[in-house]
């Protein structure tokens, strides 16, 4: 193991942070999920002591105890499915991933944190697929600080729009809050250390629109690679696919 | 006890009207809010005896709102509801101000005893 220099230690330090910050709104989201549920049977619970004394319960109560309980099961399920598959996407520190699933699912673990500054967040995927080799941990961080840039700097009830696309090295993903031009500033160090500690293939660039995210392909080794898919029903909720 | 108003402060709609309900079926008042705006503007109109505050909301947060609870309505006793282990990462801390503070899931036995025994303790104060 190579000895850990300070920079490193901050690294990683940052990457932990980046991983707390988002296990922590999930849980957050997860005990609402549980507490609601949690208070729904108490509402059977009570309707089945007054049905002891004489009064039966109702078939309304009992629809929407059900109900209740499946529409927090359902938000339950996608906020773990999220987070799982945010942290595997440490699993590898290469590998070929889709950039756009990958995209989607950061956007929508940030909703809440984005809700919580009364800001929409809409996500935009590439047309084409977007296959590139790279550190996935490290790219969603850097989008990360991209959003916590856009959530300092938005006007009060704007949108933060997060634009994927393909370019000639890889591609990149665009932040944005207009009218406002968003620029790094509390973050500014961290991404220039992280673009360093990649040889520049991961990056931030200000530009006219907002703050761009560029990963450039990552030279491929041959090494183990899984292949790693999850869904929802019909549809293709997010996969990272390494060869 | 009986007919205790309450003011209950939640963004989570779901959890709010339930728990409400539950209230009342116990024989309290409640009222509710789902953002710190609405709460205010119940406050002006109708007096509460006791305010159950969540402290994560959009916008206007729960912190801001107790400020200005404890400033316009210094009597009101708040209990503060959250889903934080704690609420600066460490060892939870009561602010200020504050009578009583549950985590969530709320058992709500629980809630109701705090809820009297604040409510005693201003009487008495």
């Amino acid at each position: 193991m190579p000895d850990e220099t300070p920079e490193s230690t901050d690294l990683t330090q940052a990457g932990l942070a980046f991983f707390g910050a988002v296990t922590a709104s999930v849980t957050h989201e997860l005990n609402n999920v549980i507490s609601i549920i949690d208070q729904t049977i108490g509402l059977l619970d009570d309707a089945l002591a007054v049905a002891e004394e004489g009064m039966p319960v109702r078939p309304e109560t009992l629809a929407r105890v059900s109900q209740g309980i499946k529409r927090q099961t359902v938000r339950g399920v996608e906020q773990i499915k999220r987070l799982n598959a945010f942290a595997h996407s440490a699993d590898h520190l290469r590998c070929e991933v889709d950039i756009n699933a990958l995209m989607s699912n950061l956007a929508g673990l940030y909703q809440r944190l984005a809700g919580l500054r009364k800001l929409s967040l809409e996500f935009v995927p590439s047309p084409e697929p977007l296959l590139i080799t790279t550190n996935p941990f490290t790219a969603q961080q850097l989008v990360f600080l991209c959003l916590s840039e856009a959530c300092d700097q938005a006007e009060k009830g704007g949108q933060i729009k997060v634009t994927c696309s393909k370019n000639l090295a890889g591609g990149e993903i665009n932040v944005e809050i207009a009218p406002v031009k968003l620029v790094l500033k509390k973050h500014k160090e961290l991404s220039e250390r992280l673009a360093m500690a990649f040889n520049e293939t991961l990056g931030v660039q200000e530009s006219d629109s907002g703050l761009t995210v560029t990963i450039q392909h990552q030279h491929q080794h041959h090494h183990q690679h899984q292949h790693f898919k999850h869904s929802r029903g019909s549809h293709e909720y997010a996969s990272f696919i390494s060869r | 006890m009986d007919g205790l108003k309450v003011l209950l402060i939640d963004d989570e709609e779901e959890l709010v009207t339930t728990l409400a309900e539950r209230l009342e079926w116990r024989g309290f008042s409640v009222h509710w809010a789902t953002n710190g705006a609405d709460a205010i503007q119940k406050l002006k109109i109708s007096p509460y005896e006791i305010i159950l505050l969540d402290l994560k909301m959009p916008g206007l947060g729960g912190l801001d709102l107790l400020k200005i609870i404890k400033r316009d309505y210094p009597d009101l006793p708040v209990i503060i509801l959250t889903g934080h282990g704690s609420l600066d990462g460490g060892k939870p801390e009561v602010p200020e101000g504050v009578a009583a503070y549950l985590a969530k899931p709320i058992n709500l036995d629980d809630l109701i005893a705090r809820m009297k025994e604040a409510v005693e303790r201003e009487h008495h104060a």
